[in-house]
């Protein structure tokens, strides 16, 4: 039974590549680069215009898909078990859209007791949040070249930030665990009253010809004077031409909430039939506020993302649905010139669905394209994709990759 | 729409989704009784709470705009220094008032003045129209319209006698006698309701391409660059940096010194026109003034607040030049040099092209509604 699993498991997993890993074998230093090149027939915008989805105030690292052939991402990663117990992580990475060349990503030290892996890890540093693999994956890690629709909206696509994550961890079983952040990630502030902190609970299954990897998650987040970072350079000049959107800021509190899962079934040796699903909810109170208007808003926003998926020997195929739904009620004498202004005004559920091939042409390379409608700003929209990727672990050693 | 099926037959939980929606709650900001005449897009102003506004207010304060019986010696309105033709400025280098005096500053235009925290030139306490009012009708430093303890019964007559005003009160203020109090809430109502909003630009932002040339589109680039940094003083719907409207919280109020004189090398503007050092008599405040409207500021010359740039070319090579610098007269000095002058007052580098280009774009400012509007003109007029 073993020998059937084994190798489809390799192909099937060998994209699957979680940002979070813990490196096993002492005095091995493990380097991974990716790099994922992609061209696109449209973009989610046009060049001189900003992607903001009506409906819901965007930020993070939610950078549009763009025309043209775009460097999704070039990252580079050390791991390194120090001893039994302590091991490192540094990992620099660049992004499409990033204006500022590359960024450490992370930056972290860990704890593990009493076991190489768990059951009990402490982890402190610049780090990738584990709540959820959507805001941890890489371009390179997926089929589909964008990252998901709610990931973009509600959690600024990564979730990078300084922190600390205490939990139990079962890479067979059930792991949970808490984190605590100091705010730089979207949706929070980095300030006295900012910050995130999240709960999450995991569960990995394998029985028989079943998989599955199923996660439960909730974050708080607290910010003040929020802006859309893609866009915001400090002032805006009035609303003529390509000039940077209104700066109209979020103060106030979000909580966050999501189901994920990927559920495995191996058809036969070469054959592997998966679905993947996130659903996800955003509460958020608080101001929307610009220099000299104010009004209060009460938000409460939902996403789904489904998607089947059949690998076939090298190839893999899926079918990626995301819909979101943006509720917003904004009070005020400044409501109406604030919600304008910060986009809110929306009567539409933005969707978006695509179609994505993946032939993993050897270990460390492959070859994927995507055709995708896109209706997050109203109007539905097609665009095809097509591009490389290259994962290669430079010096490979033992160590254990989690799916939260 | 054949894309749109999959996605119930993916998101099967999605099929009976309902539709986001965002729902709005101004508590009232978007309405009023009185037609305001502002396009969409533009907030409405304040009202004050002891006059608000109503079309009957209006047309009385209309009538009493263009009364020159409401002077002392019947020969001046307010009219007389705040011309339609000239969005409700004069022309003039200064105005004189009814005894002849002249007053030591420009008539400013009376556009959007509801829009205004402040009142006057450089004043940071005059907040209400209501109050500045006051000031033409009553003042003696200098003398405007002429009207004192001695001849205020005299003049109220005047207005009782006219026919023509015993219904206009009684429409806009039932029940309460024709007193200065109602005068002064009837004409603050008219020049509250002077609203400008229908110019080129504003066409041109309304979704109108062709409503600018092409040059006046280089203007507004080179108007919102930070190159010649115009904008930071006169940006906003109603390019001005000095704005209030009734969806603000936090209203700014603030003055420039913009370096026209420095008569004494430490940054003096000539007397009395010192701007919010008149009322503070703190040296920073030394010729520190409100920026004006730029609505209609075509037919506005002369420029600042003594009248004394005669053109828009003449601004702006001040601007360019970061400053004035007078190298005659009594007030010599180079302003450029001013210790309070603003930090936006930075100089740039301009061709003639582009001056010519910033003024097209300046022009295109002009409300040519606004300055043939029967809705504002003199209703004393003989057809």
């Amino acid at each position: 039974m073993r020998t059937i699993f084994l190798p489809a498991l390799l192909l099937t997993s060998s994209f699957n590549v979680f940002a979070h890993n813990i490196p096993t074998e002492v005095g091995q230093p493990q380097l991974d680069v990716s790099l994922a090149v992609t061209a696109r027939t449209d973009g989610a915008v046009a060049s001189d215009e900003y992607w903001r989805i009506p409906g819901v105030m965007m930020g993070g690292h939610a950078w549009p898909a763009q025309r043209g052939i775009s460097m999704d991402e070039l990252s580079l990663s050390l791991s390194y078990r120090i001893d039994e117990n302590f091991f490192a992580v540094i990992k620099a990475a660049q992004h499409s859209g990033h204006d500022d060349g590359p960024s450490i990503e992370h930056a972290w030290i860990g704890y593990v007791c009493c076991d190489s892996v768990g059951p009990l890890v402490i982890e402190a540093g610049r780090m990738s949040a584990a709540f959820t693999p959507s805001v941890s994956e890489h371009s390179s890690a997926r089929i589909f070249s964008d990252a998901t629709l709610p990931a973009d909206a509600f959690l600024g696509r990564h979730f990078h930030d300084q922190g600390l994550r205490l939990w139990r961890h079962n890479p067979h079983g059930i792991s949970f665990g808490m984190e605590l952040w100091q705010g730089e990630a979207f949706p929070a502030t980095a300030d006295d009253n900012g910050g995130a902190a999240d709960l999450f609970a995991s569960l990995n299954h394998q029985s028989g010809r079943l998989t599955v990897q199923t996660g439960v998650w909730t974050l708080f987040a607290r910010a003040t004077e929020r802006p859309d970072h893609r866009y915001s350079d400090g002032h805006t000049h009035g609303g003529i031409g390509a000039v940077p959107p209104p700066d109209v800021r979020f103060t106030g509190d979000s909580v966050l909430g999501g189901i994920h899962a990927l559920i495995g079934w191996q058809v036969r040796s070469d054959m592997r039939a998966a679905l993947r699903m996130e659903w996800m909810q955003v509460e958020a109170d608080g101001v929307i506020e610009d220099i000299t208007r104010r009004a209060t808003i009460d938000s409460v926003y939902s996403g789904i993302v489904v998607q089947p998926e059949i690998s076939l020997a090298r190839h893999s195929f899926a079918l990626r649905a995301e819909q979101l739904l943006l509720d917003n009620h904004v009070t005020g004498a400044a409501a109406l010139p604030l919600a304008q202004d910060a986009n809110l005004i929306n009567d539409h559920n933005p969707w978006r669905i695509g179609l994505g091939w993946r032939w993993q042409w050897r270990d460390a390379l492959a070859l994927r394209a995507d055709l995708t409608r896109d209706a997050t700003l109203g109007s539905a929209e097609n665009r095809a994709a097509i591009g490389l990727v290259w994962h290669q672990s430079v010096t490979r050693q033992a160590s254990h990759q989690h799916n939260p | 729409m054949r894309w749109r099926l999959l996605i119930p037959l993916l998101l099967p939980l999605l099929s009976g989704c309902p539709e986001s929606i965002t729902t709005i709650d101004d508590g009232g900001a978007l309405r009023s009784d009185f037609d305001w005449q502002v396009r969409a897009g533009i907030p409405l102003p304040v009202e004050p709470i002891d006059n608000a506004m109503s079309e009957a207010k209006f047309q009385l304060g209309r009538h009493l705009f263009y009364d020159p019986r409401l002077s002392s010696n019947e020969t001046i309105s307010c009219s007389s220094c705040h011309h339609q033709d000239k969005a409700f400025a004069d022309g003039r280098v200064a105005p004189r008032g009814a005894t002849g005096e002249l007053h030591p500053r420009n008539s400013q235009a009376l556009v959007n003045i509801a829009y205004n925290p402040t009142l006057t030139w450089g004043n940071p306490s005059l907040r209400t129209i209501e109050q500045q009012i006051v000031i033409p009708l009553f003042g003696e430093t200098p003398i405007e319209h002429g009207i004192s303890d001695a001849n205020q019964e005299l003049v109220l007559n005047r207005i009782l006698s006219e026919p023509a005003y015993a219904p206009l009160f009684s429409a806009a203020f039932p029940d309460q006698p024709i007193s200065y109090d109602t005068i002064v809430k009837g004409l603050a109502s008219f020049i509250r309701g002077m609203t400008s909003f229908s110019s080129d630009f504003d066409r041109y932002e309304q979704g109108d391409g062709n409503a600018l040339s092409e040059s006046a589109k280089n203007g507004m680039a080179l108007f919102f660059s930070e190159q010649l940094e115009c904008f930071h003083c006169h940006g906003g719907y109603n390019f001005t940096d000095s704005v209030q409207d009734r969806t603000m919280f936090l209203v700014d109020r603030p003055f420039h010194n913009t370096g026209l004189y420095n008569i004494d090398g430490l940054g003096a503007y000539p007397e009395p026109n010192t701007g919010v050092h008149e009322i503070t008599s703190r040296a920073t405040d030394m010729g520190r003034f409100r920026a004006p409207s730029l609505r209609n500021i075509a037919v506005t010359a002369p420029y600042m607040h003594d009248g004394s740039v005669a053109t828009l070319e003449d601004a702006i090579r001040n601007y360019a030049a970061a400053g004035r610098n007078l190298t005659a007269g009594p007030n010599a000095g180079d302003g450029r040099m001013n210790p309070y002058k603003d930090g936006f007052i930075s100089g740039f580098s301009i061709t003639d092209d582009e001056i010519n280009d910033l003024i097209a774009f300046l022009q295109s400012l002009t409300d040519d509604e606004f300055l043939n509007s029967e809705r504002f003109a003199d209703p004393w007029a003989t057809p």
